[in-house]
């Protein structure tokens, strides 16, 4: 029986090549669609999962209210002391560790031998970092490799990018950052084979080997200095919530006297590391995350793209059934059961699904390098075909033949043998058939046009994102990181001989740079004021040409001068920015000469107003703007320089830069980037999301018109005779044309009024994500009806030409 | 073996009734080769596919031996219709993605008959016919009288009571429907009940009996 079944459905597939390859097709493009969401999505759910006991694994966040009636702040980190007092204090946490890296840079500086270069993502980490994360070692013992100050344990892409094929294992290298170099010892090389984390470190130090590292470790502080990362495992059946819930008490009885003072109201909590990835909203996390909401949107357009090919396969079956009648006639009058009638034509679209599938995983596995780079992806996806994965395969040809082919199954295995086969019309698909292909069709395109308005606000969001007005100008300005300290020494004299190249408009030494995160804020409060009522100011150090260099206008005031430089860390000299001042309650004319104060774990700390700037974007646009000022700090803290170039030809003046760079400091590596670039890329979550909604919407569009394109050859076949003999009354070829294609326009209509709505409910929603967003504008939806329709009509009109020119007596003849 | 009493069979259509059986009994015994002729529209494909259990009467009853047809459930009749009777058309209805072994084979695959025991009946089939030779071809390939061949071959491979035949030499020219009608006339010597429904005169003399009808009653009834 099913040989037969088998039998039939090849030659059925052979037979109606058309047919069979428009289904193929749409198909296979619909799986290798889905089974790349599939693996993107699985790539992103699998980080953290392969630790063992990761069930019990957390990490402690912080809620921290800075004022009385300020936002709350979600810090994915918290105070130093704060780890390992819990596994002193509750006897559920087995072990703690503490992850950390220098606030105050972005990149370390990694030197061996000849080979000097920069390192992003180095922690210090405890000695018991490796007993809580498990990572596959190539060389070295896992829980000890930390024991001894000074250790260090690298990657193995970095350990290969500093010994090539020596073994690391007992070599010395030099590690710098903001403080001088070290020498650390390598004690373990690991590689990513178990699994991805949310850290993506490139290498590890124990944390007792002074510079940050000491000064975590003798820190005593458990309100303020919220850099760590620490984390915890309970032991197995210990209830996190239970020990949520004594944390407050845990606080007030280390930090009470503390937290009175600088009057910061924390709240700590347990994250389960396995949902760190996939979870974003939190300030000063370690990496970029992936939110689960971005991965459920994939999902569902991956749904959506599979339900529209298996649209086309309802409706194309459907339409074909007055020739599929008659032999389900036939079976029944030989003794065909419905059940056995279902089963082959269930079976047909299994078969066909079969193929597509298997069409689908080579076909994405080559297209694999091309999406990853299309969809700009930072690391690379692989597909390696496990069970699971071919399980999964199998699991989706399972539903996908199910949902195509139910439908055509039990419609066309309902037929009554004696109306078919006498050749009744209605028999082969009443009204009630066609309602119910008009609604596939209409659904298809809802699905199609909600992808293409999709798809425009997104590009338009991003588009608003990269050009707004940021109080800055960000176009021609290079940006040379200073990640060590000893580059830093040298800036002031970098940037005074920098100017002497002609092209070079003007410079500026920083801190951090716009777009770099933030990490410096203080509490402060007016005259007369407490800590109570302090607004807490973001801040980083500048020069006295930051203002000219960003052309950034000053509404009151003065800008900073040189002699400005603080003298002390507790009495500033300070322009803020507008938001500063309206959350203080001052206006920008009154403000200057203004004295702010802020007492901090037995300091006083003065802030004086000398100048106000208007609200500069520092951040990404994703987060409302803060109060925000900028202090004159001490180059030697400078970490950035800001160039304002002027030229046609950036690699000559380039080479000019860089050999000034060799001059002054010849064993330092140089870099540098471009501002508007380093902004762009704040916005990279965006930009993946745009080009995937964009990619895949074209995809559902290509596959429904395929699925119309069939529909209409087969409208066309049927109306023969209908056209034949208003031909032969007259008719021209385009009353003809619109005849034929009047029925599609008026689906695409309807599609169009019924996804304009629903693509503005979800597309405000994703707006609501971000303080700054672009209005929704009515054209959106025209452009995206407009295209819906010139591409039904460029589809449709194929078919319908094709009938209008047909020679009348031929297709009459036929009857 | 068929008794039908008070039939009647009629369509609505904008609120009026067309008749195409009224009031129709019959009683068709085993071994009986009944020829049913009339005008068209006198409703004899109907009746036809009514005896086939193709379709079901508005009113009336039907008797198949014992059973009370008129009153079976769906899946009943279709068993009865599975194993007891045998359909050849007008238009031979041959499924066009087989061949004629696969044809043939069809009504054995759904009374899920043995593969050998399969393999054995089609062979005699073929045989008996004489279109060894053209088993494994596709229907497309044949003429119209090979077709037949196969249809009626198809029909009876089961070894149904039953034969039920649809005007089934009208696409046929005289020398092949003679062809059919000499087989018939041999099936029902060795002992199989047919009816056919036929326009031809002359193959009406093939059987035992003439039912004529008209306008969806029995006109005439006839025993040659």
């Amino acid at each position: 029986m099913l040989r037969n079944y088998l039998k039939i459905a090849f030659r059925q597939l052979w037979r109606n090549k058309s047919f069979s390859a428009i289904n193929l097709f749409g198909l296979t493009l619909g799986t290798a669609c889905c089974l790349y969401i599939l693996l993107y999505v699985q790539h992103h759910r699998s980080y953290d999962r392969h630790h063992a006991g990761v069930e019990n694994l957390y990490r402690i966040i912080s809620d921290l209210n800075l004022s009385d009636d300020g936002e709350t702040m979600h810090m994915a980190t918290c105070s130093p002391p704060i780890a390992p007092a819990m596994q002193e204090d509750f006897p559920e946490v087995e072990l703690a560790a503490r992850v950390c890296s220098h606030p105050a840079i972005e990149q370390n500086l990694i030197r061996h031998g000849e080979k000097v270069f920069y390192e992003t993502k180095g922690y210090y980490v405890d000695s018991t970092f490796f007993r809580l994360f498990d990572y596959h070692f190539v060389a070295g013992d896992a829980p000890h490799a930390l024991d001894e100050p000074f250790s260090a344990v690298l990657s193995a892409k970095l350990a290969r990018k500093i010994f090539g094929a020596e073994a690391a294992i007992g070599q010395t290298i030099a590690i710098g950052g903001a403080s001088r170099e070290q020498d650390f010892k390598v004690t373990g090389v690991y590689d990513h084979s178990l699994g991805r984390s949310h850290l993506e470190p490139e290498f590890f130090v124990s944390m007792n080997s002074g510079g940050i590292g000491g000064y975590v470790r003798n820190n005593n502080s458990w309100a303020g200095n919220n850099f760590i990362y620490g984390y915890v495992r309970l032991r197995p059946g210990a209830d996190p919530q239970t020990v949520e819930a004594r944390l407050p008490e845990f606080l007030q009885t280390h930090g009470a006297e503390q937290f009175a003072e600088i009057n910061i109201k924390k709240v700590l909590h347990l994250q389960p590391v396995a949902e760190i990835h996939t979870n974003t909203g939190l300030d000063a996390d370690q990496s970029t995350n992936t939110s689960s909401t971005f991965l459920r949107i994939l999902l569902l357009i991956a749904g959506f793209i599979q339900l529209v090919a298996c649209i086309n396969f309802m409706n194309l079956s459907t339409a074909r059934s007055i020739r599929r009648a008659r032999e389900v006639g036939i079976r029944k009058a030989v003794g065909a059961p419905r059940a056995a009638l279902i089963g082959q034509f269930l079976g047909e679209s299994f078969l066909l699904t079969l193929l597509a599938v298997g069409l689908a995983l080579p076909l994405m596995r080559l297209a694999l390098p091309l999406v990853n780079n299309l969809m700009g992806l930072p690391e690379a996806l692989e597909w390696t075909p496990g069970w699971k994965g071919l399980g999964f395969a199998l699991l989706l040809v399972l539903a996908t033949g199910l949902i195509a082919g139910s439908y055509p199954a039990f419609y066309l295995s309902g037929f009554r043998p004696a109306g078919v086969l006498r050749g009744l019309r209605r028999a082969s698909g009443g009204s009630g058939a066609e309602m119910f292909r008009k609604g596939l069709v209409v659904s298809q395109f809802t699905i199609s046009v909600v992808l293409i308005i999709g798809a425009l606000i997104i590009r338009q969001q991003l588009n608003y994102l990269l050009d707004k007005d940021l109080g800055f100008d960000k176009e021609q300005k290079i940006v040379i990181p200073f990640h060590d300290a000893r580059a830093s020494e040298k800036l002031e004299t970098f940037r005074s001989e920098l100017l002497r190249i002609p092209e070079i408009g003007a410079a500026t030494g920083m801190e951090k740079a716009p777009g770099q995160s933030l990490v410096s804020d203080i509490p402060l409060y007016k005259e007369g004021g407490s800590m109570s009522s302090a607004v807490d100011i973001q801040m980083t150090g500048v020069d006295e040409n930051f203002f000219q260099t960003l052309q950034i206008d000053l509404l009151a005031g003065r800008s900073l001068t040189r002699a400005d430089t603080a003298v002390s860390y507790n009495d500033l000299l300070v322009v803020v920015n507008e938001k500063a001042l309206e959350e203080l309650g001052y206006s920008p004319e009154e403000a200057p000469g203004k004295v702010l104060h802020s007492d901090f774990e037995n300091q006083h700390i003065t802030a004086t107003i000398v100048g106000v700037m208007e609200n500069v974007h520092y951040q990404t646009l994703g987060a409302e703007l803060r109060p925000f000022m900028v202090t004159a700090g001490a180059p030697a803290d400078f970490r950035n320089l800001i160039a304002d170039v002027q030229t046609d030809d950036y690699p000559v003046l380039m080479s000019k830069v860089e050999a000034l760079w060799q001059k002054l400091l010849p064993d330092l590596p140089f870099e540098f980037s471009f501002l508007d670039a380093d902004i762009a890329r704040l916005y990279q979550t965006e930009r993946t999301l745009s080009r995937i909604v964009g990619a895949f919407t074209l995809m559902a569009i290509l596959i429904s018109c395929l699925g119309l394109f069939g529909l209409s050859v087969f409208a066309a076949e049927q109306r023969t005779k209908e056209i034949g003999i208003r031909k032969v009354l007259g008719a021209s070829t385009v009353g003809i044309v619109q005849l034929l294609s009047k029925d599609y326009l008026k689906l695409v209509v309807l599609a169009l009024l019924l996804s304009s709505p629903l693509a503005y409910f979800i597309m405000t929603k994703w707006l609501d994500h971000f303080a700054y967003r672009t209005g929704i504008e009515w054209w959106v939806f025209l452009a995206a009806g407009l295209a819906a329709l010139v591409v039904t009509l460029l589809t449709v009109s194929f078919q319908s030409l094709k009938a209008a020119w047909s020679d009348p007596v031929e297709s009459l003849r036929s009857e | 073996m068929i008794t039908l009493s008070n039939l009647e069979r009629f369509y609505t259509n904008a609120s009026q009734k067309t008749y195409v059986l009224r009031d129709l009994s019959l009683k068709i015994e085993e071994g009986e080769f009944v020829t049913i002729m009339g005008p068209s529209g006198a409703g004899k494909s109907t009746l036809l596919n009514i005896i086939g259990m193709l379709d079901q009467p508005d009113r009336g009853e039907y008797h198949f031996f014992d059973e009370p047809v008129h009153k079976l459930k769906e899946k009943k009749r279709q068993e009865l219709h599975k194993y007891y009777m045998g359909f050849v058309f007008q238009a031979y209805y041959l499924i066009d993605e087989l061949t004629v072994y696969e044809n043939i084979e069809t009504p054995l695959l759904y009374r899920k008959v043995k593969r050998s025991e399969r393999q054995s009946r089609i062979a005699d089939i073929l045989d008996r016919f004489q279109i060894v030779a053209k088993k494994d071809l596709f229907p497309h390939q044949l003429s119209g009288g090979q077709q037949q061949l196969v249809g009626v071959a198809r029909a009876i491979v089961g070894n149904p009571k039953l034969l039920l035949a649809d005007e089934p030499t009208g696409n046929l020219h005289s020398s092949q429907g003679e062809v059919i009608m000499d087989l018939f006339r041999q099936l029902h010597r060795d002992g199989m009940t047919i009816v056919q429904v036929t326009h031809n005169e002359k193959y009406a003399q093939y059987g035992t009996r003439v039912v004529e009808l008209e306008d969806g009653f029995v006109r005439q009834d006839v025993a040659l």
